[in-house]
């Protein structure tokens, strides 16, 4: 059965020329690896984790080249909604999910020593705190936070609405805030 | 915490770094993944499989059904049957079979009708018992596993279709086997039972479609002891009046002395009985 439909769908779909698929794909990589490569890495321990997530993402986007829309804005929220399915395959490859996370070192250089050490310390702090967050909260959190994308952005990644985002959003920025407070 | 130093501290927290010259070459030699369209033989090759594949598996409930277990017998069986004179009167005679034996029962005396009745020309009366065959079930003999097992086999390779052509009788759907004879020339329908294989209806026609037998079935599952009841045929009903018959003395003669020797032999049955328990006795004939 499969063969039938990879035949039907070889004979009777429509596609883009191979050149233009290219030249999108190049504008595509030009315009949204470092985004891609910045989701990965922020979620995946180690950088050829990441490496290999955003070359699989690339791969597939390759792949389904005519699904891509043509807003370069939606074009990020598509490039890293297939992102965030390939760091889901991969943690379930190799990771324990909980762990992967909590494992990674910061690569940030800070100034001093003792600076260092205290950041790396209310770092270690808070990424435990946003790992203790339900999924679809931290999800959110981290795309609107740390890859800098707008609420329509967030929303178009997870699949969930503006408002649902909004709240979700709401309710991890409290829950966060109320965890800092009681801790001294 | 204001929401710009909880994006620094989320930032810090979650740290990143730009992406190498490697990964980017990595992504830029990624080539387009068109299917290459298939070389004829092997387009050939797998339409065939596919093909064979869905022609074995649409068998497959019909190679199963060779495995299920056979119906359990009929606990009885019910015969009625009309044939048709040249002269368009037609007869009505009938069998009753009921575990393994012919049924004596008080409805059909002896397997047969004992009144013989006349109305609009048609003459309704019962045959002498030894002309009813003895008719035991015999499709619920277990085949061998061998057979089964070629059975199934050829039935998943070979098995074109059915005989598909299915009529509604009776809230039961049967299938028709038809089969011409040539002496005389007939054609004879039998309407099947396709679930358990038993023939419910035969109907036989002569060259000209005319209708010259007519034999319903009644089957008693094993688990029910229905009651078998008579149901006169085609828009029929029996009056008890009857028309004269006009015979010679000879005639009149061997009529009496038929049945003087009926009674005489229902006397002799009736006696021999060793007690009369069914409350229908004197309700027959």
């Amino acid at each position: 059965m499969n063969t039938v439909l990879s035949l039907s769908r070889f004979w009777w779909r429509k596609r883009p020329a191979p050149q233009d698929a290219s030249l999108h794909f190049d504008q595509l990589r030009a315009s949204h690896l470092e985004a891609v490569f910045s989701y990965t890495r922020r979620r995946l321990p180690t950088r050829d984790d990441a490496e290999d997530a955003t070359a699989e993402a690339f791969a597939a986007a390759f792949v389904h080249l005519h699904r891509c829309p043509p807003l370069p804005e939606a074009q990020r929220a598509w490039l890293l909604g297939i992102a965030k399915k390939k760091v889901a395959d991969l943690l379930r490859k190799r990771y324990r999910h909980q762990t992967a996370l909590l494992s990674s070192e910061p690569t940030d250089p800070a100034p001093t020593p003792e600076a260092a050490a205290l950041r790396a310390e209310e770092s270690a702090e808070l990424r435990r705190q946003v790992m203790k967050l339900p999924p679809d909260q931290r999800e959110a959190l981290l795309l609107k936070y740390a890859d800098g994308l707008s609420v329509a952005e967030v929303g178009a990644v997870l699949g969930k609405s503006d408002a649902a985002v909004s709240s979700l959003l709401q309710r991890a920025r409290a829950t966060l805030i109320a965890r800092k407070e009681k801790t001294p | 915490m204001t929401e710009e130093a909880l994006e620094e501290a989320i930032q810090t927290a979650f740290p990143t770094e730009p992406a190498r010259e490697a990964l980017q070459a990595r992504i830029a030699a990624l080539t387009p993944l068109r299917p290459q369209p298939l070389p004829l033989r092997q387009l050939v090759k797998r339409v065939l499989a596919v093909a064979s594949l869905l022609w074995i598996c649409h068998n497959i409930p019909a190679a199963i059904e060779i495995w299920t277990p056979p119906p359990a017998p009929p606990k009885s069986r019910h015969t009625r049957h009309w044939k048709v004179g040249v002269d368009g009167t037609y007869t009505l005679t009938g069998e009753s079979w009921r575990k393994g034996t012919w049924q004596k029962s008080i409805a059909f005396r002896r397997n047969r009708w004992e009144a013989s009745m006349i109305r609009d020309g048609k003459h309704y009366y019962s045959p002498p018992p030894e002309r009813i065959g003895s008719v035991g079930p015999g499709i619920y003999n277990l085949e061998d596993w061998r057979a089964r097992a070629l059975n199934t086999v050829a039935t998943l390779l070979f098995r074109t279709w059915d005989r598909r052509s299915v009529t509604h009788y009776r809230g039961t759907d049967l299938r028709i086997v038809s089969f011409t004879l040539q002496n005389p020339p007939r054609l004879i329908k039998r309407y099947i039972d396709p679930k358990t294989r038993r023939t419910l209806l035969t109907i036989s026609k002569d060259k000209e479609g005319r209708i010259t037998s007519r034999s319903e079935t009644f089957y008693d599952e094993p688990l029910s002891d229905s009651l078998f009841t008579w149901e006169y045929p085609l828009e029929n009903s029996f009056v008890t009046e009857q028309k004269t018959i006009v015979e010679s003395p000879e005639e009149g003669e061997t009529r009496k002395r038929d049945a003087f020797l009926r009674n005489l032999r229902d006397v002799r049955f009736w006696l021999s009985l060793p007690k009369r328990t069914n409350p229908n006795f004197d309700t027959g004939g």
